[in-house]
């Protein structure tokens, strides 16, 4: 039997499975966006399409201090980023609203697959895109989950 | 002696090595020419979340206010290797004393 996969991993796969969602057909929609889902970033350059772009990323695990002392189980907080890229500001508050419709939908699916729900945190805009014409926004997710001896 | 380039020297220097720029006001066609840079540049980088991401950059740089209406969101016609391609001012800024000026398009 093949060992599980890392925490930070499963998590993102759920969070991925609901985030591929938008822009498709049927519930959770109907949609602000058709923005196309990425894991991690691209090394090449973004293409040149204007369709919205999310990128997604596990950026950090941090350890919860309530859960420091356990023996058999370990808190741990899972931070994401999801990079939101639009031709302006307006359309990356569409993608946001649009990762928050689909989190929220996921969220028994999410909640079953890593304990908890995630949570939305920081939405905040950024500049680095400006002379291309583009604009990002880093919008920050997180989970709580514990870490068990078998399936770190 | 040595001879250093200046602003006596920019429509020399754009008529060799610029290509045709159009941009329409009022009915009217304007055309310059202007050089043409494409460069991916890593435009964000965030160490702390292990983010890279890149974009690809197009300036054009022209002789200070010899094409009117470049301003944000003006449209232009660039003559590119492949073709004339419509641009999008993005943004503006002077350099070289204010001689040229860096189009950024998209």
């Amino acid at each position: 039997m093949a060992a599980p996969a890392a925490t930070e991993n499963r998590a993102l796969d759920a969070l991925l499975v609901e985030l591929r969602k938008i822009g498709t057909a049927g519930a959770p929609g109907p949609w602000l966006t058709s923005a196309t889902v990425q894991e991690g970033y691209p090394l090449d350059p973004l293409p040149e399409e204007t369709n919205p772009l999310v990128l997604v990323q596990h950026v950090l695990t941090e350890p919860r201090p309530e859960g420091e002392g356990g023996t058999s189980l370990h808190d741990f907080r899972l931070h994401f980023v999801v990079w939101c890229i639009g031709k302006n500001m307006r359309e990356c508050n569409s993608v946001k609203a649009d990762v928050l419709r689909a989190v929220f939908a996921g969220e028994a699916a999410l909640t079953t697959a890593l304990q908890q729900p995630v949570y939305p945190a920081t939405y905040e805009h950024r500049v680095e895109l400006n002379l291309i014409g583009r604009k990002v926004a880093a919008f920050a997710l997180f989970v709580d989950t514990a870490v068990s001896h078998s399936a770190p | 002696m040595a001879t250093y380039y200046g602003a006596s020297d920019i429509d020399e220097m754009l008529a060799e090595f610029g290509a045709p720029v159009r941009i329409t006001v009022l009915g009217e066609e304007h055309e310059v020419r202007g050089l043409l840079d494409i460069a991916d540049e890593e435009l964000l980088r965030e160490l702390g979340q292990a983010t890279t991401i890149v974009g690809k950059v197009r300036v054009l740089t022209l002789r200070t206010g010899a094409l009117p209406g470049v301003v944000q969101g003006a449209v232009l016609e660039v003559d590119e290797e492949s073709g004339t391609v419509t641009r999008t001012v993005v943004a503006t800024r002077q350099v070289d004393d204010g001689a040229l000026t860096r189009v950024f398009v998209s």
